[in-house]
């Protein structure tokens, strides 16, 4: 009798335990599948935020100078935008204006490239763009910088490579916030740029421009800054030195131009 | 000794459970403080089809915080590891496929990615770490069970 009564306790307890293992069952299901529901909805809802936040750059309002690829072209005369020769090598140049390893470039080749670009050799278009926003402390220095050389551009494209070089000049180290729209407003100034248009950086006109330019450049090939282009392909280091002083002076010098002509200065 | 053998296993895979999750995490936020270099860092790879490395970019940090979540609750851990062991496994390929064709890339697991100086680019200190995250894995794929869990709670234990 006692064991029967045991064996219906047992039984039944163990009854009680399945039915309350079910339960818990179902619940910790519908926790899941409502945390997954939850995380889809919102992962779709921060896809769209964030598509919006990058255009692509057919889409978005550039600088009138800047061609389909986010590069600022920049002509025999120094203006952006300006008297740019045709039938000769196109060089693009991918910068940030916070990577301290396009400020060597720029110690390295500015001269020789402006000699280049001056005697028409090459036609040189300039792609400022910011992938190294989470290098000036949350302050998006790299697409302020070049939010503003996108308007320089625009509004002062016969300063755009002075603006450049002064903002180099002036590089900021990684890590650190960067240059303050005041300051990056003050070099404008300082190189000619007339204060009214200085004023307009940070209301980031072409902010979205620079997203979408950079996005560009990734898919174009640009794995990295200082990327160098010429005629659309990736310039390789091993084949052109580009940080040994004179290096690429000697090589644009000798590249024919893309008819086949023999290399040498271009016509208008 | 039998019984105590499990009971430190079980806390041993608390403690993997939640480093996981803490590695998920802490892979998640820089890519979401920056998408735009999310997507860069994927595309950098060029290993997907252009139309869905924006979406991809997007996602994946969303992808590692939902894991994270499921990890800290305990909840289906044993999944959540096969979960993980599969992107371990993705970007293992990614290294390795942009190591055999000469990519210079940074990794971009941790929210960097695709802007490294040529020469710079560390492969092999990489897949290392992916080896002791495929570790890690394998462990909770192997002993699911931990304390502290919402599947110890289902079981009606712990």
């Amino acid at each position: 009798m006692a064991t029967k009564n045991e064996k219906a306790a047992a039984a039944r307890a163990q009854a009680q335990a399945q039915v309350k293992g079910k339960e818990r069952r179902t619940t910790v299901i519908i926790i899941a599948v409502s945390l997954l529901v939850i995380a889809a909805f919102a992962a779709i809802v921060f896809f769209i935020v964030n598509s919006a936040k990058v255009p692509p750059i057919e889409d978005a309002h550039a600088p009138q100078t800047a061609d389909a690829s986010g590069g600022i072209p920049v002509g025999t005369g120094g203006v952006a935008g300006e008297d740019v020769p045709t039938g000769v090598n196109r060089v693009d140049i991918y910068q940030d204006f916070m990577c301290p390893i396009c400020g060597q470039f720029e110690q390295v080749n500015a001269a020789d490239l402006d000699a280049l670009r001056e005697d028409g050799t090459v036609a040189i278009y300039y792609h400022p763009i910011a992938i190294l926003d989470r290098y000036s402390a949350g302050t998006n220095y790299s697409t302020r910088s070049a939010n503003a050389a996108g308007v320089v551009a625009d509004a002062a494209p016969e300063y755009f490579l002075d603006f450049s070089s002064a903002l180099y000049a002036n590089q900021p180290k990684e890590n650190t916030p960067g240059l303050d729209d005041a300051t990056i407003a003050s070099i404008a100034v300082g190189v000619g740029v007339p204060q009214a248009i200085a004023d307009g950086f940070k209301s980031g006109e072409f902010t979205k421009w620079v997203y979408a330019a950079t996005q560009r450049a990734s898919v174009d090939g640009m794995a990295g800054t200082p990327t160098v282009m010429v005629n659309g392909e990736i310039l390789d280091q091993t084949q052109v030195p580009y940080f040994q002083a004179g290096a690429l002076k000697a090589y644009l010098e000798a590249l024919p131009k893309p008819d086949g002509t023999p290399p040498g200065p271009g016509g208008e | 000794m039998a019984v105590k053998r499990t009971e430190i296993f079980e806390w041993i895979s608390t403690i993997v459970r939640l480093a996981m999750a803490g590695i998920l995490i802490f892979a998640a936020i820089p890519k979401l403080m920056d998408i735009p270099q999310s997507i860069i860092a994927v595309r950098a790879y060029r290993l997907l089809p252009e139309e869905i490395v924006p979406f991809v970019g997007t996602m994946l940090p969303f992808l590692e915080l939902t894991l994270a979540l499921f990890l800290v609750l305990g909840l289906f851990t044993r999944i959540a590891a096969i979960v993980w062991l599969a992107m371990m496994a993705a970007f293992m390929f990614g290294v390795i496929w942009a190591w055999a064709k000469g990519l210079s890339i940074d990794c971009g697991c941790f929210g960097g990615g695709g802007d490294v100086e040529e020469g710079t680019t560390n492969y092999p200190l990489h897949l290392l770490e992916r080896l002791g995250f495929i570790a890690l894995g394998t462990w909770l794929l192997l002993l699911p069970r931990s304390k502290f869990s919402l599947d110890g709670w289902m079981r009606g234990g712990n």
